[in-house]
């Protein structure tokens, strides 16, 4: 994630081309190693022992770690460990950068400084970058006044990176007064008896994000933002909601999920309350997810 | 091998489960859209075992397992239901349903819980 968020920066203020971009990707995924295989290696855990910790990572909005905690496979001092062979992924990206001779030593470091105040994001934003922490850097992207929406946002990304692909990166979430559609998205309604804790959630496309998105969700390869893809970006939407409305019901909040909507033409949406947009991209391709209650 | 009918409103979760079926070895009798269409079908095509969604528009998931229950008390249904759907899966067990899996898709659960499904009828 923190590759791409920097490396997709650098290819916009004209540093790095695509191509260097797909290129420091690459390094970065190579360099990045699973905590359940550094657990195999290290023999704190076996194979079978990760695939149940995988599948339960399915099922809840929780780090492989905290999974094989609850279960009793390891301990916290030994999930710790693991953390530090794990390859902080903000030094690979500046030891890919040096090793490609793009850029290097102060000027390496300024970039992650850079980033944050050309795109107004939270000044704690740099350092959570600095730590590679998914939850604390998705929660830099989120402005005071969208912080309702911190969990659902948390989630959806959360579930985009284990379910479609990691090389994820996003940008500053902002407050939208409506939403016209001028292309094609998924919707689902997450509705409860009070209307209290109703929201919706969408991805819509935007620059050849949503359909990489659905290709890669539903491992298929479609070319064209017909039904079958708007239904594979629909059945994302299913899981990302399914694991919100578990994670409420733990909270003794009783949501219901309804069935997804597609939208293959133009429509205009006005929220009754607060609606926001995060765009996102995947590989370098972008989409847009929106919220609103 | 068994013959099943899958139950879902999304073509892509009928895809993968039917890739995940029929790597297994089962036949796919029949894909459904929705609950209604899901009972004529049942009776047209005899599955021995129903793969059925939960929510679905025209008729839910668990109204269908009603329907067919009713028709046939023997029917096999496993339940396909999203994570945070507890009280639903709960109430389809009540409604004779065999099991359940969730979304996202594991395919080794899937096939476990199917394959048990299908060996406790050939051991009736």
């Amino acid at each position: 994630m923190v590759a791409n968020i920097l490396g997709y920066y650098l290819v916009e203020i004209g540093q790095i081309s695509m191509e260097e971009f797909k290129a420091l990707i690459r390094i970065t995924e190579e360099e990045r190693v699973r905590l359940g295989l550094i657990a195999v290696s290290e023999g704190l855990m076996t194979e079978e022992q990760t695939r149940k910790v995988n599948k339960r990572q399915a099922k809840v909005d929780k780090k492989f770690g905290e999974i094989a905690i609850d279960m009793g496979y390891l301990t916290k001092d030994q999930v710790d460990y693991l953390l530090t062979k794990q390859h902080n992924e903000y030094v690979v990206f500046l030891q890919a950068l040096e090793d490609m001779d793009l850029i290097k030593g102060e000027k390496a470091l300024e970039i992650i400084d850079d980033y944050v105040e050309d795109n107004g994001l939270k000044p704690e934003l740099a350092d959570a970058l600095k730590s590679g922490d998914i939850d604390r850097i998705i929660n830099g992207y989120i402005p005071d006044e969208l912080m309702m929406f911190k969990e659902q946002i948390g989630i959806a990304i959360r579930t985009i990176i284990r379910c479609v692909d990691r090389e994820v990166a996003l940008k500053k979430a902002t407050i939208i007064q409506s939403l016209k559609s001028e292309g094609v998205g998924s919707f689902q309604t997450v509705d409860d008896a009070d209307g209290d804790a109703a929201f919706t959630m969408g991805l819509m496309e935007e620059d050849g994000g949503f359909l990489k998105a659905a290709n890669l969700f539903a491992m298929e390869d479609f070319h064209n933002l017909d039904m079958d893809a708007l239904d594979s970006c629909a059945e994302l939407l299913n899981c990302i909601n399914g694991l919100y409305v578990s994670m409420r019901s733990t909270q003794g909040i009783d949501l219901e999920l309804l069935p997804p909507d597609m939208m293959a033409e133009k429509r205009i949406r006005t929220a009754d309350n607060v609606m926001c947009e995060i765009p996102l991209l995947i590989r370098g391709e972008k989409l847009r997810l929106i919220l609103w209650n | 091998m068994a013959k099943i009918l899958i139950v879902d409103d999304s073509r892509t979760s009928r895809r993968i489960l039917k890739n995940i079926f029929e790597a297994e070895g089962h036949e796919i009798v029949g894909e459904a859209t929705d609950g209604e269409v899901a009972i004529e079908m049942y009776k047209e095509k005899k599955p021995d075992v129903v793969s059925m969604d939960i929510t679905m528009p025209v008729m839910n998931g668990i109204d269908s397992l009603k329907h067919i229950m009713e028709y046939d008390p023997k029917a096999r249904v496993v339940m396909v239901t999203s994570a945070g759907q507890k009280s639903k899966m709960t109430e389809a067990v009540k409604y004779g349903a065999k099991d359940f899996i969730t979304k996202p898709f594991e395919n080794d659960t899937i096939a476990h819980v199917f394959n048990k499904v299908v060996k406790e009828d050939k051991d009736v």
